[in-house]
Parts: structure tokens; C-alpha cells; sequence
């Protein structure tokens, strides 16, 4: 027997995300546009055996957390920050400069005291520590206002846009500063990438404790967006036993067939979890094979 | 040339950071410089990055030299920075985002001034580097379809679907800022045309360019009908089709898939996970990875990289035919 190994829904499939191909979006069911239909899905899932939930921040999302949290239930949170795509259209629509006033405002209007200190603070310093720390109080103060709690989410990743350029700029000391705020908070700290070797070479050069590290990588028998090969990043595994290591895009966006995904994930133990969307009530009871599949060796 | 490429940035908005992201990944490549108009840029990128010059100070950018250029501004703005590189002598290498200019008599010129610069010249036309179109590249020259007889493009997406009367005007309208792609994808797979009509589109009333229909034609005969749109609903990432007919069947593509139709009944579909798509360094898109890499071996191998400003220019001639045609 593997050990127990974690399953959480991701939210892909709600913003009409596909992996395999934007046709096949456009052709699920429009009720992924009702945040109480995907919380229906989100709650079959659990009763099916899933753990948590991995979801990128933003208004719909937020939304199916506090319904989520009145009908009683407490999956495990792991929470993504930037909503990159909210942010791009964004950029699109205002610009840059415009998307990054608009934020300004929105940090302002959130009466959040702690981001709109740390915001004057990187403004008037030009200090982007104190500008990432505003940022970040941000998205953590939304959350648990809809968790009507001072605790939580239980993971806060970066979105992969932020791990890849900061990772390519040589933007160390933002790795170490994310990780330092996040454990102050009591949050666990986590990168999603999808250039993972590269990610874990420059983490493990900055010293930086792996041990409590979350990171998110494309992991699946297609080698689909495993960069810069699948075999390299299976083998930079090796070298971080004990990070949780949780494997998306498990089935290339619906490329693979659930038995033969499954199969490939189970013969690499240093994945400690995997995330899988949902569009369907159907996908949502799949998550009983899943749970059941990935403890089987 | 052995040594580190020195690269630099102009203009530091969305596609200046995925540039600079990558360039930083492509072997013996260093990003070196960034200048930004925007003195609120300059200041955080200059603590955030180091190692790096970031300057809102052109000057102070212009008095280096450097073995490419990236210029990623806002198209009305290509020309003149352009132009400047090459008089200062700042560098022979430049990569633009496209559109080259936002007029083809702009493009003109600076395809003159890269004539005289002998350097390497590219336009960032990404999508001919994506997987799906360079197979389908293949497909058209193996003759797989037979004799092509006639296509359809689209670029669609719903970037201002909700916002109709209100499009960001510095991007020059959806028949330049979207269409732009797929009209060079038709270039690049058929060679040139020539356009035959314009439709007059609904979505265009407000004066605003939200999109364009029209038809063209090349020398070889084959007819394509084009149909762009940014307040299409249902895109929220723009997608860029070609559905090609042959006389022995059709090839319908786009950045995912690959459905080929043969008459005979058979038909076969390829999705990217397909074709081989990884890349050493993901940012974006794989396809943006192999047109940076395309251009920085094009300048280390001194030979043309494409597409260069002469064939970019042809896109911006077409684009402002659509554009006179409708008024």
C-alpha cells in the first residue's frame, strides 16, 4: 500500500478552462457558469472521497467556498493566487499600469488594514516586499472573510505565472520572503509550476526547507506539459522525498484514460497528491475510483 | 559569435515580461536592460530584479549597446522606437511584437532601415510556432488534402464582449491587435493575397474596430473568407482556426488540435499532447519559447528569421486595405 495520498478537486472546469482543447470548454454544460451547481459537483466529490480543494481567488470561487463552508462541510483549502487569467484580461482591457491601479483600488476599497499598511508602505518605499506582503494580506483577508475565521486556507500557492517569471528573473528573494510571510501566518507555502526541475534546482540552491513546501507540477503518462522532459522530472523528484509534492494535469486535460493516469501516478511515491477538475456530476463520482485507485500499489 | 548575447527590453507591459522571462532561459542569452516609460515600473522593477538595468531614462538606456532588442510598447509606438534603434546604432538585432507599425507606409520604412542594418529582423507572430500549425505546415506540403481549393480563418475572443462600445484604443482595433495572427498564419501556409471584399459588420457601428469579415484571394486561385471578432462570446483565451478544404478532404486547426477529413470517410484527429510539444522552458506557451529561440539562433547563425519585417509589413498593408475598404 502507497501511503494516504491526497485528492482535491480543482476548479479548471469552472472557468472554462480545458487542457485538452477549448472546444471541448465550450461544450460543457452552462451550469458550470452557477456557482451553486459547481459546489454541488465540489460536495459529490467529497462524499466520494476527495480531501480539499484547490481553487484560484476570485469572486466565483470565493463563492463556492462560503456555500460550501454553510452547508457544513471544511475541505481542505488550497488556494491560488493570482487568478492569472482575471488579471490578463484585466491587463488587456486597462493596460498594465490601469490593471495595477485597479488592484490599488480594490486593496483600498477591501478596508483591510494590514494590506492597505503594507501598500502605502511599498508605494511610498518602493519597497516590493511590502507591496508583495500588501498583496497577499489582499487575497488571505477575502478568504477568511468568506470562512468567517481568522485561520485558513491550509495551503496558499503561487499562481505559476509568478513562480516562472520570478524563477527566470532570479527573483530569489521573493521564493523566501512568500515562504516566511506564509509560515508566519500559519498557511503552508506553495509554487505551481510547470517547469519543476528548474523550480526545484533553484529552491534547493536558495537552501530553502523543502520539507514544508507545497509544489504543483503536471505530472502524467502523456508527458503533457512536462517540461523540459517527462523522465527529467520524474527524476528531480528524487531529490525532494519529502516535499508534498501534489500532480496536476494527471490526465492531459481528459488525453488519458482515468485506470492508465492512475496507474502512472502510482508508481511514483514521491507524489504525495494529486488535483483533478471536475465538469460533471459523473466526473464528481469519479472521485470514489480515484480515492480507491490511488491507494492501491 | 561565442559569447553571452546582451538583450534588452523596451516596454515592460504583459508581453514585455513574458519576453524577458524567457529570454533569461534561452542559452547563452542574458537579459541586460529593461527601459520602461513609466517611472512606477522602473522603480519596482529596479529593486525587484537584480543584475538587471532598469531605467525609465532613455538615455541612459541608448548610450549601451546590445546584441538584440525586444520592443514590446504599444503599437502606435513601434515605428519611432524603431527607427531610433537603428540611427543610434543601439542595436542591429530587433524583435518586434506584432503588428510591425500601425501603417504599412511606417513598415515600409523600417523595412528599409533593417535592409541597411544587415542585422536579423522578426515580428512576434507566435502562432506558426505552435505545434498544431507546424504540423499542419506538413500536412499542406506532403499534399495530404491534395490540390487546396479554398479556406476559412478565424480569430476570435471575448476580451471586449462585455464592453463593446469601450475597446482599449492603443491596441489598434481587433482586425490589427487579433487578426493580425491568423492573417499571417494564412500568409505563412499559402503565401500572399490579394482582397476582394469586406463585409460590413454589426459589431463596427460605434466606429469602433471590434472585428472585420472579408475575402481574399492568391495567385494560385485559392479563396479564403476571413472573420475576426474580440466580442465573441465563449473565447476567453483567443483562438486562431484555419478550416482548409482540398480536393481530397479538409484539415480543420487551431493552437489545440488538428481534425483531418478525407472524402473517402476517414479521418484522423491530433491533438498537441500528439505532436511533442514540451519545451525547455514553459512561459506562456511553448510556441512562445520557439520563436524566442528561433530568433536568438537566427542572430548567433547570422540568417533571416521569420517572420522578418518584410513579410509583417505585408500583413499590415492587408490590414489597412480592410480598413479603408470598410470606410
Amino acid at each position: 500500500m502507497q501511503g494516504h495520498r491526497l485528492l482535491l478537486v480543482g476548479d479548471n472546469p469552472f472557468h472554462g478552462v480545458s487542457h485538452l482543447s477549448q472546444d471541448k470548454a465550450r461544450t460543457r454544460s452552462g451550469d458550470l457558469d452557477n456557482p451553486e451547481y459547481c459546489t454541488s459537483l465540489l460536495k459529490i466529490a467529497i462524499e466520494n472521497g476527495a480531501d480539499g480543494f484547490m481553487f484560484s481567488v476570485n469572486g466565483f470561487t470565493l463563492k463556492i467556498v462560503d456555500i460550501i463552508t454553510k452547508q457544513g462541510l471544511h475541505p481542505a483549502l488550497y488556494a491560488i493566487a493570482p487568478a492569472a487569467s482575471d488579471y490578463v484580461r484585466l491587463a488587456s482591457q486597462l493596460g498594465t499600469p490601469g490593471m495595477a491601479i485597479y488592484l490599488a483600488k480594490q486593496i483600498l476599497k477591501s478596508g483591510n488594514l494590514k494590506a492597505i499598511y503594507y501598500g502605502f508602505k511599498g508605494v511610498l518605499l518602493q519597497n516590493p516586499k511590502a507591496l508583495m506582503k500588501a498583496y497577499l494580506y489582499h487575497e488571505i483577508f477575502k478568504i477568511q472573510t468568506v470562512l468567517k475565521s481568522k485561520h485558513g486556507p491550509n495551503c496558499f500557492l503561487l499562481h505559476e505565472i509568478v513562480t516562472e517569471m520570478a524563477l527566470s528573473l532570479k527573483m530569489g528573494w521573493l521564493f523566501q520572503s512568500f515562504i516566511k510571510f506564509m509560515s508566519g501566518m500559519g498557511i503552508q507555502p506553495g509554487f505551481i509550476t510547470r517547469n519543476p526541475v528548474l523550480l526545484i534546482q533553484n529552491l534547493l540552491e536558495l537552501e530553502i526547507d523543502l520539507t514544508q513546501t507545497v509544489i504543483v507540477a503536471p505530472f502524467n503518462k502523456a508527458g503533457f506539459q512536462m517540461n523540459p522532459t517527462r523522465e527529467e522530472c520524474e527524476e528531480i523528484l528524487e531529490k525532494i522525498p519529502q516535499t508534498e509534492v501534489i500532480a496536476m494535469s494527471i490526465l492531459a486535460g481528459g488525453y488519458l484514460k482515468p485506470d492508465e493516469a492512475i496507474r502512472y501516478i502510482n508508481e511514483i511515491p514521491q507524489i504525495k497528491g494529486v488535483v483533478i477538475g471536475v465538469s460533471s456530476v459523473k466526473h464528481a463520482a469519479d472521485f470514489k475510483f480515484f480515492k480507491e485507485a490511488l491507494s492501491e500499489k | 559569435m561565442d559569447k553571452e548575447l546582451k538583450v534588452a527590453i523596451i516596454g515592460i507591459g504583459k508581453m514585455g515580461l513574458l519576453h524577458a522571462g524567457i529570454i533569461n532561459n534561452i542559452p547563452g542569452t542574458r537579459l541586460v536592460a529593461i527601459y520602461d516609460q513609466s517611472p512606477l515600473m522602473k522603480r519596482f522593477l529596479s529593486k525587484a530584479v537584480s543584475g538587471v538595468l532598469v531605467t525609465d531614462n532613455y538615455k541612459k538606456f541608448a548610450a549601451d549597446r546590445y546584441d538584440a532588442v525586444y520592443v514590446t510598447t504599444p503599437i502606435p509606438t513601434h515605428y519611432g522606437v524603431i527607427k531610433n534603434l537603428y540611427e543610434k546604432g543601439i542595436t542591429k538585432n530587433i524583435f518586434v511584437e506584432k503588428t510591425l507599425t500601425g501603417s504599412f507606409e511606417d513598415s515600409k520604412c523600417l523595412c528599409q532601415l533593417a535592409e541597411q542594418s544587415s542585422g536579423v529582423n522578426m515580428v512576434g507572430y507566435m502562432c506558426r510556432f505552435a505545434v498544431t500549425y507546424q504540423k499542419t505546415a506538413e500536412f499542406l506540403k506532403d499534399n495530404t488534402i491534395g490540390k487546396i481549393i479554398s479556406f476559412k480563418a478565424y480569430a476570435y475572443a471575448s476580451d471586449f464582449s462585455q464592453n463593446i462600445a469601450n475597446p482599449l484604443a492603443v491596441k489598434g482595433g481587433a482586425t490589427r491587435d487579433l487578426g493580425a495572427h491568423i492573417i499571417d498564419l494564412a500568409f505563412w501556409l499559402f503565401g500572399e493575397f490579394e482582397l476582394i471584399s469586406v463585409s460590413q459588420d454589426s459589431n463596427n457601428q460605434l466606429g469602433i474596430d471590434n472585428g472585420s469579415k472579408f475575402s481574399v484571394r492568391n495567385s494560385s486561385g485559392i479563396t479564403a473568407d476571413f472573420d475576426i471578432s474580440w466580442v465573441k462570446e465563449g473565447y476567453r483565451l483567443p483562438e486562431f482556426g484555419l478550416i482548409i478544404s482540398g480536393e481530397k478532404g479538409s484539415i480543420s486547426v487551431n493552437s489545440d488540435r488538428i481534425n483531418l477529413d478525407f472524402n473517402c470517410g476517414e479521418s484522423k484527429l491530433l491533438y498537441r499532447h500528439d505532436l511533442s510539444d514540451n519545451v525547455p522552458f514553459l512561459l506562456g506557451a511553448p510556441e512562445y519559447y520557439r520563436e524566442n529561440k528561433h530568433f536568438i539562433s537566427a542572430i548567433i547563425a547570422n540568417k533571416k528569421a521569420f517572420p522578418d519585417f518584410n513579410t509583417a509589413a505585408k500583413i499590415d498593408y492587408l490590414i489597412e486595405q480592410v480598413k479603408n475598404a470598410r470606410s
